[in-house]
């Protein structure tokens, strides 16, 4: 297809849209929700996350992604992008920004998982870990699911990453709280250091998403300006959502439950952003709100993990939520595809065949890439002197309250 | 009297593991939780050991346990060890005896209970675990009063006073095996983390077997024996 300046600069301002929400978004709104004594280590993981998934995916995980080798399970070995020409196009965008808008999603992908474990593992093993998941784990699944592997003509709609995003994510950062334990025997003593830090943290988020949303239809048309308005629509329910529920429950309304409402949502919304008309993103937005709250306040408690921040109560089972409905409410008028509501009942076999397949990869691609990741920084658990000392001041020799 | 016992001690007939068993317990549900924990269980057998070493029946070096004076004590939880230490008679690791009694760890967990019922600390009703007196709190011992551990630990930590060696040897268990976020929330750990260190190192008694609680509930690197 002929280059087209409209499509590119919007797909170039939406990667700078998506990219803001793994350094600022997400280290905010997981630093904010950090105790003090951990803060700064919490930010880095995320920050760190963006300089070596971006690193890791120009050396070999572009390729292994997107460039299509005739296998169903992995695509081509090359590396540095030697096989991305510099006229040569995705679309109607340039080849080139294609590469840095999908790198920008697989940044925030692995930085994620970093909400489930914080305070727990040694911040050298977290480096080699992004680095090896992006290439081991995340990259494989997309080429299945966006590639041209196995599940590349299943069906499945998922126009945004809820399976290949938040499903991966969040299932790798259940998996890998189970691997480290628990941080501590007494439950809920963590303080979060600043909830106003978090609050900027969902706003960051919340602006970043319409690049992830409306930026993944890679062109300006009316289904980008769709995604755009459902991914609102379905935020602002979602908040609200969380909120009732929470006064249903405990007689509060916590701002931190309206931003995490608005978070729920935005993961929600995803993969039906380009399907869904605002009927959908009325019902997707709120009932994630409610399982964003039941897997935070419910689930969590009961099977006793430690998902320190919620990566996988909010991105792992709300992903799955949003990838399940998005099956049910995906409208012809929108963008042809048609859910279950929509008298398309089949729709609802490739979306659930896509999450198994995601979940199970997801589970034990990340737990050798953990075990590798240990070996080589010889074990990976932060032990628990250095936890009750202050991660921040014990690896990093800073402390981020330092007013004293 | 025992040249290291206080008055703190000779008035308080509980032992160490005793006392760091009743902070399992919750102040007004009486659920009993954390004692399928290996930090909670390595915390109590080294109370267990360190209880001995302070009594003389044991003592310790770079080696290993042997044996003190080796004269019973009349507490079901120390004798449990002291009576196997007697009949291993050779010196073993700190480490080999930790083991021990987390392998006995279910006939621990109901003498210390059993224990603190005797003492008319808690009591069980409709087989429930609670306290006799509405909160946390200890009956009068030989008609003086005995602050229960969770106040005293706290009141240690939060003073500039010298701790006396019970208090000493809990904070130190309890800071070695990383259960003191039973007495203390980690923020409150962390920005008295310099006090709570200087009180665990002070335990001279303990030094060796805090050292093998160490080393027990830190994360095995086993992945440092493979050659990459």
């Amino acid at each position: 297809m002929e280059f087209n300046a409209a499509d590119t600069v919007w797909v170039i301002m939406a990667s700078a849209m998506v990219f803001l929400m793994t350094p600022a978004g997400l280290s905010f709104f997981y630093g904010g929700l950090a105790s003090r004594r951990s803060v700064l280590n919490t930010v880095g993981m995320s920050y760190v996350s963006m300089c070596v998934a971006t690193l890791a995916w120009v050396f070999l995980g572009y390729s292994l992604a997107f460039e299509d080798s005739g296998s169903a399970i992995v695509g081509q070995f090359k590396f540095f992008l030697s096989n991305v020409g510099f006229e040569e196009n995705t679309g109607t965008i340039p080849k080139m920004l294609f590469v840095l808008f999908q790198g920008v999603f697989a940044a925030i992908a692995v930085a994620i998982i970093s909400g489930s474990i914080i305070e727990r593992i040694k911040f050298s093993t977290w480096i080699i870990f992004s680095f090896l998941w992006i290439i081991l784990v995340y990259s494989p699944l997309v080429y299945w699911i966006w590639g041209s592997g196995f599940l590349s003509n299943s069906g499945e709609l998922d126009f945004a990453g809820g399976t290949v995003i938040h499903v991966n994510a969040g299932v790798a950062g259940l998996v890998l709280s189970l691997v480290l334990g628990r941080r501590s025997l007494a439950k809920n003593t963590n303080k979060a250091s600043s909830i106003k830090l978090t609050v900027l943290g969902a706003a960051l988020l919340w602006f970043g998403w319409f690049g992830f949303n409306a930026g993944s239809e890679l062109a300006v048309d009316r289904i980008t300006v769709n995604a755009f308005m459902v991914t609102n629509v379905a935020a602002c329910m979602g908040g609200l959502g969380w909120m009732l529920i929470e006064w249903i429950k405990q007689k509060k309304l916590s701002i931190l439950g309206l931003i995490s409402g608005v978070v729920a949502a935005l993961v929600g919304i995803t993969p039906a952003s380009g399907y869904v008309d605002i009927y959908g993103a009325l019902i997707i937005g709120f009932t994630s709100g409610l399982i964003g709250y039941s897997g935070v306040n419910a689930l969590k408690p009961l099977l006793g993990y430690d998902d320190s921040l919620d990566a996988f109560g909010i991105h792992g089972l709300v992903g799955i939520w949003g990838t399940i409905a998005t099956g049910l409410f995906a409208s012809p008028v929108i963008n042809e595809a048609a859910g279950v509501f929509y008298g398309n009942p089949g729709q609802i076999w490739p979306q659930l065949k896509s999450l198994g397949v995601t979940i199970l990869f997801s589970t034990v691609g990340t737990l050798v890439v953990y075990f590798i990741s240990a070996a080589l920084t010889k074990g990976g658990k932060v032990d628990h002197l250095t936890r009750m000392r202050g991660v921040d001041v014990k690896l990093h020799d800073e402390n981020a309250f330092d007013y004293e | 009297m025992n040249k290291h016992l206080t008055l703190e001690e000779e008035y308080n007939p509980m032992t160490l593991a005793e006392e760091i068993y009743s902070l399992a317990i919750g102040e007004t549900s009486g659920n009993i939780s954390h004692t399928n924990d290996v930090s909670f269980k390595v915390a109590l057998a080294g109370a267990v050991l360190i209880n001995l070493a302070i009594k003389e029946r044991i003592d310790t070096d770079l080696e290993g346990i042997f044996l003190g004076t080796g004269e019973l004590t009349m507490k079901n939880d120390m004798d449990l060890a002291l009576i196997e230490i007697i009949k291993e008679g050779e010196k073993k690791p700190v480490k080999y005896w930790i083991q021990y009694l987390i392998r006995k760890n279910d006939v621990l967990n109901d003498m210390l209970l059993n224990s603190l019922i005797q003492q008319g600390i808690l009591k069980i009703e409709n087989k429930q675990v609670l306290w006799v007196f509405s909160s946390r709190r200890y009956p009068l011992m030989n008609n003086h009063q005995v602050t229960e551990v969770k106040a005293r630990i706290r009141d240690l930590i939060f003073s500039d006073e010298l701790p006396d060696i019970r208090d000493l040897s809990i904070v130190s268990v309890l800071f070695y095996s990383g259960t003191l976020d039973m007495v203390l929330s980690e923020d409150e750990i962390t920005s008295h983390f310099e006090r709570i260190e200087m009180i665990a190192k002070m335990d001279l008694i303990g030094q060796e077997i805090n050292k093998s609680i160490l080393a027990m509930t830190r994360p095995r690197h086993w992945f440092s024996k493979i050659k990459i």
